[in-house]
């Protein structure tokens, strides 16, 4: 473990008596609580901590905040690793594993350094001109070493370890920082009884302030503030919390670091959380970032920007360098070099503006700073560290080249080329900042309703002003609230702090010329993404000129930093290319997140197998236990089969489909939606939602029922039973359910108002089961003493209630599989109580249980339709139940489905299909086409004329690669298939154009996926007891 | 008759989860098989429905939509324009003889007592725990107590009521009973880093 070599002796906002120790690069080194990574890199003297993106040139620590271009790194490993995280913000804690990034074999030797050497050659757009061909593929082979040589930190493949919360929050007024303007803004409305939600990125409220050092008044302002925000119930404070999104309806998305200054999260501790706030009003207080300056070699580790440099000194302890430079057009920097004086380092500074106020230059002299007025730093020298800088005579009106006046050694170059005002949050809402000639800084332009700008955010300068503003914020955010009178006393909150100093106005500087007589160095602007101010020339000059192709050109501010410390710098020269001003450059557009956000925080706990929530039948639990396979149905958790021990799903649906043809099979229907259809006007409304008629059908009977969409395409089907005269109990498929319920909604609160119907899901209400099979009536027999369920007592259609002992069942005989069948519904609660009676019931009846696939089976042999038939294209007519619709009534659908192309005779309509030869595969979706066009593609590519007779798919020799020599979307398509137990073969239901007209031809089934061509013969969708005999038998 | 089985059977067990507290930041319990049913009515005659349930039921109809009223046993809530809920832990006699003089005139009757798992939340990290996925503001001024909202908590659609109580924060919340096990789930996921205890069937 090496010395803190750099911490001070005294002060700072650190704990000393917490020692906690951590590892960069392996090394360990000793930090205390209060430190962030950097700020400890910082006080053991560490400079170089990463290498660049593109030119892996070495890059130290820029700033001390979420603007960080540089220090990026990976931290901690397994299933916590996470790259990519700036050392700027992470909290020290004890036993912190950091590494450097983008570097081999190490940071400090990083071979791909060689890169940097041909950094002219590797300009923007180098890619793009380079990897362009020789084909059209060859990308695809570039991109993998280049992305190898470039990038950042490299991801992981271990499952996180973390788990993640969501969370909604509400409050009157969302203030957004908590420097002296937020604090203040808080305050203000809290003492008016606005429910606020104060929130801070940092872990400590002050902004500014704690960073501060000497300044008069800060320190106690802010303790004092802290109190009285303590005592406000209504002022919720949420540090280590960043607002990254602003959205409409004044929501916003927030991220909450429970746990991430931890070394792990405490049991039961998320590691994150991810807000969404709705507020009435929100105040930006958001602060202002600094802007570098732009000069050769601007990114050699020890180049900080001087706000930083304070942040360091005077919160954390901890000195850049002791012979530092610092390089300023405006006042702000000043204090940053009477900060490194009072700790002890040698100073100089270097201001590009000749003249500053007396009271400066008197503050630097008591400090003993040596001042370089009307000068500029020309480049800066050293390896992989800043050694020296070279000082030029400028002129910011004139900027040109100009020898070396002098070279001063140093250790530290501290820059500050201004502030921008942190606008990000109004500009996703759409409002643009604009640059001000004045402040040298894009300023807010139009505030969108329910924002206020405060402090630093709205240009406020200074402890004073910025209270001030955050008081007026706060002021005006209650009076909107309808909090206009007055609330809870309070202390002035400006009152008695100092005014803020003369300022000499800021000189605004875009780049430094390099010095007559030297080579060109590398001038960046935008230092995570290595782009130079030449790059910005070179796209200028290329014809990228608007600014939203100049980002995308040069991939200027993308990335983690979002171009935070770049964007302004780059109008700027931009400007100067254009011979324009800045405010006709024009400014990219601001987007959520406005820091990087984990997509495990956005997830949150909706993982596995709660992705999305699970609806489990009555009936699960034993599915479960049975060891049945789940398969999913809108939601639903369906059991798919029950396998014997050692069975394969076929081998299980089959032996489950041929059981219930051979004996009874008993399955989970309570999937099934189901919607009480009730009111005198009840059988009206069927009547019109459905094809058929349902006015006549009596109490006590079923009907099967068709309803289509407006535009006549088939939306879905079930049975409607009539319980009592203004009761009708509907079902529908699995995944319609929700489909036809909104439907009905809709028909009954938009077109039909006047009628007396209300519906009711009741899907949650019943549990169902259907007992099929030719022992079926055996097994109900057994359990349902008060039903006649003899065909005269219940016969097809019938529908009956009764009793399983003490369970209430309603029976509905209808079939799915073409047996004699039953469906049973009783109230959820008891359906496992029923389902039970009937098992064991069934054991002298030779009954099994079975799941969807086997359901599936039995209704594709009995030719009925399902989801893969009801897929949203299809008519009664395609499904061949056009004379279902009844001509004596209009329906929903009805008018529609008469349209030219809906009635058209060669629309594909339902058949049956089994292979031609009894080779190859039958898959739903394969496209189904007509042998003769087999060679449609040959004669398209004028290639010669084939044998009019297409060769057979089962010849020898025959090979289905290649082609099927089909082309365009045939004439049909297979909807559903399955191995048939009764017949004993594949069996498919397709759409085909002619529908049964073609039966007994053959026709090819192509399925391109599998390059795939199957011979399919045409038959009857009805491949077991199309008579229908089953059924009553 | 047979017990109604909870939808919760298989994975309900009382006892501490999560976070170890002194008092627990939240109770969680299931609420036992309930009568629930409900009325629709019609526009014409709805007012008057809603004055014969006063006179015979002695208990208020609530006249704003999301809001409910509650006589001994017996809550009504207005989930609709014309549709209301009644909701009681016994079998109420004079309820059923009323909804049984009803005729489809007079507006219709759906039996959904099965339909709802029932789960009572409740103690200081109430609100915390529900606003982890309802995105409803529950503090008193937006939320008071009678009132109810229809909502989604982790996709699931769920009705959230918040009873009266001198000295506790406490919500009822009525879950599609298919949903029940993979709310109960989430529920518990949220309420572990809060410290909650779940609580015997009552």
């Amino acid at each position: 473990m090496t010395r803190q070599s750099n911490r001070l002796q005294s002060g700072g906002r650190i704990d000393r008596s917490k020692p906690l120790s951590f590892s960069f690069d392996g090394k360990t080194y000793q930090g205390y609580a209060g430190d962030t990574l950097a700020s400890a890199l910082v006080a053991n003297g560490v400079r170089l901590v990463g290498r660049s993106f593109k030119y892996h040139r070495p890059r130290g620590i820029l700033t001390a905040g979420i603007e960080e271009p540089n220090a990026l790194v990976t931290m901690r490993g397994g299933a916590r690793h996470e790259p990519n995280v700036a050392a700027t913000k992470a909290e020290l804690y004890d036993g912190l594993e950091a590494v450097s990034q983008n570097r081999w074999p190490s940071l400090k030797h990083d071979m791909m350094s060689v890169v940097g050497l041909f950094s002219k050659l590797f300009a923007a757009g180098f890619y793009y001109k380079t990897f362009m061909g020789p084909t059209r593929g060859a990308w695809m082979v570039y991109e993998h070493f280049i992305r190898k040589a470039a990038g950042m930190g490299d991801p992981t493949t271990v499952p996180d370890a973390d788990t993640y919360e969501k969370a909604h929050g509400f409050c009157d007024l969302l203030v957004v920082g908590a420097g002296p303007a937020g604090l203040a803004a808080a305050i203000t409305a809290g003492r008016r009884g606005l429910r606020v939600i104060l929130v801070e990125d940092d872990a400590q409220l002050g902004g500014s302030l704690l960073e501060a050092g000497g300044d008069a008044g800060a320190g106690e302002w802010l303790q004092s503030a802290l109190i009285e925000l303590d005592a406000l119930p209504n002022v919720r404070v949420m540090t280590r919390t960043c607002v990254f999104g602003a959205y409409d309806g004044m929501t916003f998305a927030l991220i909450e670091r429970v746990s991430d200054h931890l070394k792990e999260p405490a049991p039961f501790q998320p590691r994150q959380r991810y807000w969404r706030i709705r507020a009435e009003r929100a105040i930006l207080a958001s602060g202002q970032i600094e802007r570098p300056l732009v000069f050769g070699n601007n990114d050699l580790p020890g180049v900080m920007l001087a706000g930083a440099v304070r942040t360091y000194v005077n919160r954390h302890a901890a000195l850049p360098g002791r012979k530092a430079v610092v390089f300023t057009n405006n006042d702000s920097a000043y204090a940053t070099a009477a900060d490194l004086r009072a700790a002890g380092a040698d100073v100089s500074l270097v201001d590009v503006r000749s003249h500053i106020s007396g009271d400066l230059r008197e503050r630097m002299n008591r400090s003993g700073v040596e001042l370089h007025l009307g000068c500029a730093v020309g480049r800066a020298n050293g390896g992989r560290q800043v050694a020296s800088v070279d000082i030029v005579p400028f002129d910011p009106a004139r900027p040109a080249r100009a020898a070396i006046r002098t070279r001063l050694t140093c250790d530290l170059l501290a820059v500050s080329g201004g502030w921008t005002p942190t606008l990000h949050l109004m500009g996703q809402r759409g409002a643009k900042p604009v640059y001000d000639e004045a402040s040298a800084a894009l300023v807010a332009n139009t505030i969108p309703e329910g924002f206020d700008i405060a402090g630093g955010a709205a240009g406020e300068d200074g402890l004073k002003a910025s209270v001030a503003g955050g008081v007026r914020a706060g002021e005006a955010a209650a009076k909107a609230c309808g909090q206009d009178g007055q609330g809870a006393q309070g202390r002035p909150l400006a009152d008695g702090l100092a005014d803020a100093p003369e300022v000499t106005p800021i000189t605004p500087v875009w780049q430094i010329p390099h010095p007559l007589n030297t080579r060109a160095r590398k001038k960046f602007v935008d230092l995570q993404h290595d782009v130079g101010a030449e790059d910005l020339e070179l796209a200028q000059r290329e014809g990228y000129v608007s600014v939203e192709h100049t980002k995308r050109y040069t991939t200027l501010g993308m990335a983690n930093d979002q171009g935070k410390t770049s964007n302004l710098n780059a109008l700027g020269i931009m400007a100067g290319l254009r011979g324009q001003p800045i405010a006709e450059v024009g400014t990219t557009t601001f987007r959520p997140p406005y820091r990087p956000v984990s997509i495990g925080v956005l997830t949150g706990p909706e993982t596995g197998l709660h992705f999305k929530p699970s609806r489990r039948s009555p009936m699960h639990d034993w599915h479960e236990a049975q060891g049945a396979d789940f398969t999913t149905t809108g939601l639903w958790l369906r059991p798919w089969y029950f396998p014997n021990p050692g069975e394969t799903r076929a081998e299980a649906y089959i032996r489950e489909a041929a059981h219930v043809r051979r004996a009874v099979g008993m399955v989970d229907v309570s999937s099934l939606g189901k919607i009480d259809v009730q009111g005198p006007d009840a059988a009206e409304f069927l009547n019109r939602v459905y094809v058929n008629g349902f006015k006549k059908l009596p109490v006590g009977k079923a009907r099967y029922g068709v309803m289509l969409r407006p535009d006549g395409i088939v939306m879905d089907d079930g049975t409607t039973s009539r319980i009592s005269q203004d009761h009708y109990f509907m079902t529908t498929t699995t995944g319609g359910a929700g489909k036809v319920m909104s439907h009905l909604e809709f028909l009954l609160q938009t077109a039909w108002p006047d009628l007396r119907v209300h519906v009711t899901s009741v899907t949650s209400q019943w549990a169902g089961m259907a007992i099929a099979g030719p022992r079926s009536r055996e097994v109900l027999e057994g359990v349902i003493s008060d039903i006649d369920l003899s065909d005269e007592g219940t016969p097809f259609m019938g529908v009956r209630h009764g009793h399983a002992g003490d369970l209430p069942v309603r029976v509905l005989r209808i079939s799915f599989s073409g047996e004699r069948a039953y469906e049973v519904y009783t109230p959820a609660g008891y359906g496992m109580a029923l389902w039970q009676r009937l098992l064991e019931q069934g054991k002298s009846c030779d009954m099994c249980v079975y799941g969807v696939e086997a359901l599936g089976a039995l209704r594709i042999e009995k030719g009925h339709v399902a989801g893969g038939e009801l897929e949203g294209r299809t008519t009664l007519a395609d499904m061949g139940l056009g004379r279902m619709a009844s001509t004596k009534k209009p329906f929903i659908g009805g008018a529609l489905a008469q349209r030219e192309g809906m009635i058209d005779p060669d629309r594909p309509q339902l058949v049956g299909l089994e292979l031609a030869n009894g080779a190859g595969t039958l898959r739903a979706g394969a496209i189904l086409c007509d042998p003769a066009a087999r060679y449609t593609r040959a004669i398209a590519r004028g290639g010669s004329i084939p044998e009019p007779v297409a060769p057979n798919p089962a010849d020898k020799g025959f090979t289905p690669g290649n082609g099927s020599g089909h082309m365009g979307h045939g004439i049909g398509f297979v909807s559903s298939v399955t191995w048939s137990p009764e017949l004993n073969r594949n069996i498919a239901l397709g759409y085909v154009s002619g529908g049964m007209a073609r039966k007994g031809e053959q026709i090819d089934a192509v399925f391109p996926m599998y390059d795939e061509l199957t011979a399919v013969r045409v038959t009857s969708p009805h491949f077991v007891d199309p008579e229908g005999e089953r059924l009553h038998g | 008759m047979a017990d109604a089985l909870s939808a919760l059977a298989s994975v309900y067990d009382a006892g501490p989860v999560g976070v170890t507290r002194a008092t627990p930041g939240v109770t969680l319990q299931e609420r036992p098989a309930r009568n629930l049913v409900q009325l629709s009515g019609w526009p014409e005659n709805f007012d008057t429905i809603c004055d014969r349930i006063a006179a015979l039921l002695g208990i208020r109809v609530p006249v704003d939509c999301l809001t409910v009223t509650t006589h001994d046993d017996l809550s009504i809530f207005r989930v609709g324009p014309m549709r209301l809920w009644f909701v009681s832990d016994t079998n109420s006699t004079r309820l059923s003889e009323f909804l049984g003089t009803l005729e489809a005139k007079d507006g219709v009757v759906t039996e959904i007592n099965h339909s709802r798992t029932v789960l009572r939340i409740r103690g200081p990290e109430a609100r915390t725990v529900l606003n982890r996925g309802l995105p409803i503001d529950l503090e008193n001024g937006a939320f008071p107590e009678h009132v109810f909202v229809q909502s989604v908590i982790h996709h699931i659609p769920v009705l959230v009521h918040r009873l009266a109580s001198p000295d506790d924060t406490v919500f009822d919340v009525y879950v599609p009973r298919e949903y029940a096990r993979s709310f109960w789930e989430w529920l518990i996921n949220a309420a572990e880093p809060l410290g909650g205890q779940v609580l015997e069937v009552c």
